[in-house]
């Protein structure tokens, strides 16, 4: 007999929240519905912000996938419409990972990862859609602050990216959006020849949903 | 006033606790590789192997000739199952590395072995490619507990002075340039007396299995010493002496 395994509290943490987002946005909804001009006014977007939950999952054989439990961050950016079509911007994300295996990293207890990319894109819909579909790339700093007792150091590097993005505006300025984004961190971490590809070389997935603010 | 001088005093504290920590390299690590193997040369898994970056050197008041309390932990493993190591480490600044196969401080000591000791490392001149090899397999012994007994059979009234020198547990292997070998005890030495009053004495000791113990001893009459040879193995757990 099939057993139902219970929800984790982070888990069920997670769905109240969206929950409770998906019912604020929809109030917002109700009243925009009213609105019987939304093509007429609201298409002319020139840039928008975001704030949103990031959940990224390590892969591969590096260090950030074989020896940190990551857990779950933020993840905020804004982006610059010049025309229809294209965007530009800048985002910044931010997680934690506690180390479990001292054996392949050193010893400290933890790190906090920090991304600052620089985007730009295309969108695939016209912007007087409620629904947008974007996709981009991006590049930018990456930076693992190391936790060690009252200790601190830092391991660097860059990172490329790719995303796709969905996102459906609810109100003139207020919107929802899901991401998927995949990482390539290229750190310049000094380690034996044999080691190089283990910390140089990582690789992730960034899915994350938020909020998304536009301005017209 | 009084806010001023707290503030002057924590931000002395402060900075006598800076001086002391350890500090470590950004975007650096370093890899500790080897083999532990036992006396007749079959490896040995689950050693704990632990590196530690310190200031402080030796210090005769310690065992093993070592100080490492001071150390701070900056790289940690075990064995594998063909008693390989492959270690990676954090790379200190302004401190010696000291590699320790089975510190006796460790969670997973393995009790019944000996440890071993690399002491000296230097980040710059021993690491170039941030590597170190240990150059040949790692040996630990068993330890075995071993009784010395000396019963006096005559007559007598002479005393008897006698001494035991012995292998450490914790062998030092020192690649430092600048620390003398008279600074690493590599020879652990007791001694004693038997009293005229006395008829038996009796020492229980740890100690390497298949070491060649040193059993010296003389008479106050004479002076003269004598030497004997003991080697320690499964069989042989206990020596007696009589004179």
């Amino acid at each position: 007999m099939l057993k139902t395994a219970p929800l984790s509290l982070n888990f069920r943490k997670k769905y109240c929240l969206l929950l409770c987002l998906g019912l604020i946005l929809n109030l917002f909804a109700q009243d925009e519905e009213e609105d019987k001009g939304w093509k007429k006014y609201h298409y002319d977007v020139l840039g928008e912000a975001w704030v949103g939950y990031l959940s990224p999952q390590f892969y591969g054989d590096n260090f950030l996938s074989e020896a940190f439990d990551t857990g779950d961050g933020i993840i905020f950016g804004i982006n610059v419409l010049p025309s229809d079509k294209w965007y530009a911007g800048a985002q910044f994300s931010s997680f934690r990972g506690d180390v479990t295996n001292t054996s392949l990293v050193g010893v400290f207890d933890a790190t906090r990862i920090q991304q600052f990319y620089i985007t730009g894109g295309h969108s695939f819909l016209k912007q007087e859609s409620r629904l947008s579909l974007k996709g981009g790339i991006g590049a930018g700093y990456v930076g693992l602050r190391n936790e060690r007792g009252f200790e601190r150091f830092r391991d660097e590097g860059f990172g490329i990216m790719a995303d796709l993005v969905v996102s459906y505006r609810l109100t003139t300025f207020l919107g929802i959006y899901a991401s998927l984004q995949h990482q390539w961190l290229f750190m310049d971490i000094d380690v034996p020849a044999d080691l190089r590809s283990f910390f140089r070389n990582v690789t992730l997935f960034a899915p994350s949903i938020g909020i998304k603010f536009s301005m017209l | 006033m009084k806010k001023f001088l707290g503030i002057i005093i924590l931000l002395t504290l402060l900075s006598f606790k800076c001086e002391d920590e350890i500090e470590f390299n950004d975007n650096q690590r370093l890899s500790f590789r080897g083999r532990v193997v036992d006396f007749n040369g079959e490896v040995l898994n689950n050693i704990p192997i632990e590196i530690i970056a310190t200031r402080s050197f030796f210090d005769p008041y310690f065992q093993s000739g070592l100080n490492l309390e001071e150390g701070e932990l900056a790289g940690t493993g075990f064995s594998d199952e063909q008693g390989n190591f492959s270690i990676t480490s954090l790379s200190p600044l302004n401190a010696e590395i000291y590699a320790f196969v089975n510190p006796p401080e460790s969670r997973d000591f393995q009790r019944n072995r000996t440890s071993f000791i690399v002491s000296g490392i230097d980040v710059d001149s021993d690491l170039r490619n941030l590597v170190f090899r240990f150059p040949n397999d790692i040996v630990l012994d068993r330890i075995a507990n071993f009784r010395i007994q000396i019963n006096r059979i005559t007559d007598s009234i002479d005393t008897l002075n006698y001494s035991i020198r012995y292998s450490p547990l914790i062998p030092i292997e020192n690649i430092e340039q600048d620390i003398t070998a008279s600074d690493i005890p590599e020879i652990n030495e007791i001694g004693g007396q038997l009293l005229p009053t006395e008829t038996l004495m009796s020492e229980d000791l740890e100690m390497r299995e298949n070491d060649m113990i040193l059993f010296s001893y003389s008479l106050s009459s004479d002076g003269i010493q004598k030497d004997s040879t003991i080697t320690i193995n499964a069989e042989n757990r206990t020596f007696v002496f009589e004179f």
